[in-house]
């Protein structure tokens, strides 16, 4: 990945500038004290804003024998749906230029058996933990959402209306009467804050971020996969048996970043940006374009400590630019330099 | 089930290159203890086109001297073909080149105590984990319970494996438990391959003491034809039964498998005729390797059929169930009893 010479300036750009705008303390003053993390997301302070994204970090446990749990923003668990679904046949992934299609199809344990199985465990972690849903239709995501508020340990609810491999899994994040709809719903079943996960297979995210902001959403998660597509040569059959997958990795991040700051223009909800963050840095991208917290998904992967690694590396950034909070940044992007003769 | 494993920032020490396309690899790494049949991801450190791990099964953990000072290190060996973009990358690696490197992970074969015979079948490159096996059983330094645990490096609390059958160190590192030792009386190794240049590991399973059995489909060395129909006729000029096995219980035999799917398949078949337990050391495509991507799911026949002692559910049926189920090739195996994989 080569960063170009624009790129560097206008990073540079960013850190002379801000210091004078929000009057960063400069080195002096804040050597030997490590910038705030916190942001609050929805009404729930996190302690810093890396999270877990849905479907890569299994229900915790997986992660155990690497970190300490607590040490995340807040965790997102596997999609958890009314029924168990065994998920799709395998092949299950196919690895692309610097990402990778997935088709799981929202294998998980159902309802009933994450409260009983999963639940109790995330229940010792003091981190916030944030469920991830997929309803079948407007009453199920209702269902789904007050079986979740009436059990202990859960914070938060994401509305998985984006996922692009069971039958419907999109129709709710690409149809904006649909997401107000299911937003609504789960709007008026629960007190716990409501964070639809949007979808980027669609021509306008805004129109979409709208209507669930219009529902009464806390706040949006931005994004889930890309439909994509990956035919093997040899065999010349699509590499997926589904055809289609979800694409994910530092592929997509362009596009998440490009989808969070163009929400960030016309609703006033916190975002949480998604989509192939593996550094730092990716995370930085992010909060300048809009996003008050981020989550690690497909990095967890290659690399089951990618959340602690993201986490040190704002921390790095925020030191090395003369921050002492993470809060200053978001939104920040500066607009571009004047097109010179 | 307590899949515990670490992160190395590892470097390549050695790349041997057997023709055609098969490679022996070191990585340097702290000492890693393992079961036969576990595996690590490793990739290219910083590639992004070539993203995702790839899975190999340890072929062996040791210790090695390097240059004239005598300076020893610790190596992790990996044997594969090259057949695509991840092993590819991997044999244009140079010394000292990084790699990501994460393990070991997964369960391995599962040895029971009172099986005397070992039956390893091995077919083109499904080699390794049946020769880390063949090794490790030659040590006879597994021990029923696991008890012992060894300090390896900082980690080392980590790394006791709960259903750890062996004393988990490298073989030159360790020395012999004492009264818990048990041991295959027997050793007899399948290997298969399509020419002469694909039946591997040949000395490494002669030196662990394995009576040899090659097969080529070209017949360019060995029985011509399938390593399978060795197996087949040894087990019955060997007075190997099904009535035999039920009469002991299924312990007088384990068969131990790994290589391309037509093989287990069929030495599945043949494992169930004979009523010898059987385990397979399966592969899929996987993202992680430690049971977040739920990408490596293997079709199984039933959740239950997995049992702790081989022997007790021989007769027992397996349960032709309608409902298809899943498990993880990476967490709940690589290495499955034959019985429950749905094929």
């Amino acid at each position: 990945m080569v960063k170009g010479k624009q790129k560097k300036r206008s990073r540079s750009t960013v850190h002379s500038s801000r210091k004078q705008r929000s009057r960063a303390p400069d080195r002096e003053r804040t050597r030997g004290k490590r910038p705030d993390l916190r942001v609050e997301i929805a009404g729930l302070p996190l302690k810093n804003p890396v999270m877990t994204a849905s479907g890569t970090f299994g229900y915790g446990t997986e992660f155990t024998p690497f970190f300490d749990l607590n040490a995340l923003g807040a965790i997102i668990v596997k999609t958890v749906t009314m029924h168990p679904r065994l998920g799709n046949a395998p092949p299950r992934i196919a690895e692309t230029a610097a990402g990778m299609l997935n088709s799981i199809g929202l294998q998980n344990v159902g309802i009933d058996g994450f409260r009983r199985e999963k639940l109790p465990f995330l229940q010792t972690l003091a981190t916030p933990l944030l469920v991830n849903i997929a309803g079948k239709s407007v009453e199920e995501f209702a269902d789904l959402a007050k079986r979740l508020s009436d059990a202990e340990g859960v914070a938060g609810i994401e509305l998985n209306i984006s996922c692009p491999n069971v039958a419907g899994g999109l129709d709710y994040g690409t149809d904006p009467r649909l997401t107000y709809e299911v937003v609504r719903a789960v709007r008026q079943t629960t007190t716990l804050p409501v964070i639809p996960k949007l979808s980027p297979n669609v021509t306008d995210v805004t129109v979409i971020a709208r209507a669930a902001a219009d529902a009464g959403a806390d706040a949006l998660s931005l994004i889930n996969t890309i439909v994509g597509m990956a035919i093997d040569v040899r065999t010349r059959k699509p590499k997926l048996p589904g055809n289609t997958g979800g694409l994910s990795g530092p592929a997509i991040r362009p596009i998440a970043v490009r989808m969070v700051w163009e929400v960030a223009q016309v609703v006033k909800l916190p975002l949480i940006g998604i989509g192939g963050i593996m550094t730092g840095e990716d995370a930085i991208e992010f909060f300048l374009a809009g996003a008050s917290a981020v989550q690690v998904g497909t990095a967890n992967y290659l690399d089951p400590l990618a959340p602690m690694k993201v986490l040190a590396g704002i921390e790095a950034y925020l030191i090395r630019h003369g921050f002492d909070a993470v809060t200053p940044l978001i939104g920040t992007v500066l607009p571009p330099d004047p097109e010179t003769e | 089930m307590e899949d515990r494993g670490w992160i190395v920032q590892a470097e390549m020490h050695s790349l041997r290159r057997f023709e055609p396309d098969y490679f022996l690899q070191r990585f340097t790494s702290p000492p890693l203890a393992f079961q036969p049949g576990q595996f690590v991801m490793v990739k290219p450190s910083g590639s992004l086109d070539l993203f995702l791990p790839r899975a190999y099964s340890i072929l062996r953990v040791q210790r090695l001297s390097t240059g004239s000072r005598g300076k020893k290190v610790n190596v992790v060996e990996i044997l594969y073909k090259v057949l695509g973009k991840g092993t590819t990358a991997l044999s244009q690696l140079k010394p000292g080149d990084r790699v990501d490197l994460l393990g070991p992970l997964g369960n391995g074969y599962h040895v029971t105590q009172g099986v005397t015979t070992a039956i390893l079948v091995a077919g083109g490159i499904g080699v390794p984990p049946v020769v880390a096996l063949a090794e490790r059983l030659a040590s006879s330094r597994f021990t029923v319970h696991g008890s012992r645990r060894k300090s390896v490096g900082r980690r080392s609390s980590d790394t006791d494996r709960r259903s750890s059958d062996f004393d988990e160190t490298s073989a030159s590192s360790v020395e012999p438990l004492g009264r818990a030792v048990i041991g295959h009386r027997k050793m007899v190794a399948f290997v298969g391959g399509k020419s002469s240049t694909d039946a591997l590991c040949l000395t490494d399973l002669r030196k662990a003491g394995a009576v040899l059995h090659v097969a080529t489909e070209d017949g360019s060395l060995g029985h011509q034809g399938l390593v399978t129909d060795l197996l087949e006729s040894y087990l019955r000029s060997s007075g190997h039964s099904a009535e035999l096995s039920r009469s002991l219980d299924g312990h007088r035999s384990t068969i131990y498998a790994c290589g391309p799917h037509p093989m287990l398949y069929a030495v599945t078949q043949i494992a169930e005729r004979f009523q010898i337990s059987c385990q397979l050391s399966l592969e899929a495509e996987m993202a992680c390797g430690f049971g977040a991507c739920m990408g490596c799911v293997i079709p199984v026949k039933s959740p239950e059929l997995r049992v702790e002692s081989l022997g007790q559910s021989v007769n027992r049926e397996p349960s032709t169930v309608n409902e298809r189920r899943y498990k993880l090739c990476c967490k709940d195996g690589p290495a499955f009893d034959a019985r429950e994989i749905a094929w």
